[in-house]
């Protein structure tokens, strides 16, 4: 769990998630994609042309086969549902009293762990940017370090909580406490 | 009208192959997400939740499937 990322002398000051919102849109198509057969199926069984052809789809074993296809298409996007949610939850933004720790999920088998020393935080930006980001405070923060590298962790919530803790912690670090090493 | 008609015994050996199919590809897919859950997650109260949420939705549907053999 989390301690596999946090050393034994150090304190974790916060944790931060994805926003829960980037996951709903995602689940939008998901939805789609369950109900717009059984709508079409609906849909062409109203048309008059069409009608008998799908009377008789709704009779014997056609119907069993497609109900038994559909059943498949529901599993399979239910399986993908639950992988954009594991997506979403699995990474975090965790900052401790001397680094802060970005863990990044990307499908099934690639993780990326990024580790800063707060001493070579340069700079903290947020971006919000459009509606919902800004009604439901969420964006991205940016991390600028020593060596002009620049790390982006999207649709973070409470990002301006956490430029604060970070801030913070920083000023902590340079106010002359020991420095840690990775 | 022509009138649609399907081979049952192509259906009827069609799909417990397919249920098989699916069977393996959901036992790799829940091995793989929870030993992610187990390994990664930040909570175990919510790490419990969603697995159970995971395991029951994915039985029932699979359970859905096997009465259609």
């Amino acid at each position: 769990m989390m301690s596999q990322h946090i050393q034994k002398d150090e304190k974790s000051q916060a944790i931060f998630r994805k926003h829960w919102l980037p996951f709903v849109g995602t689940l939008i198509p998901i939805l789609l994609a369950a109900y717009v057969p059984k709508w079409l199926f609906d849909y062409l069984s109203d048309q008059p042309s069409i009608a008998p052809y799908m009377q008789q789809l709704t009779q014997g074993t056609i119907i069993e086969l497609l109900l038994f296809i559909y059943t498949i298409l529901i599993f399979f996007l239910f399986l993908s549902a639950f992988s954009v949610f594991s997506d979403m939850f699995l990474d975090a933004c965790i900052i401790t009293d001397r680094r802060i720790i970005d863990i990044e999920q990307m499908g099934f088998f690639n993780r990326e762990t990024s580790i800063f020393l707060l001493e070579h935080v340069q700079d903290v930006t947020i971006e919000t940017s459009g509606f919902f980001q800004t009604i439901f405070g969420y964006g991205t923060l940016i991390i600028q370090t020593a060596g002009d590298r620049q790390f982006h962790i999207p649709n973070i919530s409470r990002p301006h909580k956490a430029k604060r803790i970070i801030g913070e912690a920083i000023r902590e670090v340079r106010s002359g406490r020991p420095a840690g090493s990775l | 009208m022509t009138e649609i008609i399907l081979p049952t015994s192509t259906l009827s050996s069609f799909l417990p192959w397919a249920v098989f199919v699916v069977g393996v590809i959901w036992i790799i897919y829940s091995i793989i997400i929870t030993l992610h859950w187990i390994n990664y997650a930040y909570n175990s109260v919510l790490t419990a939740i969603s697995l159970s949420v995971y395991y029951i939705g994915s039985l029932a549907i699979i359970g859905y499937l096997i009465t259609f053999l």
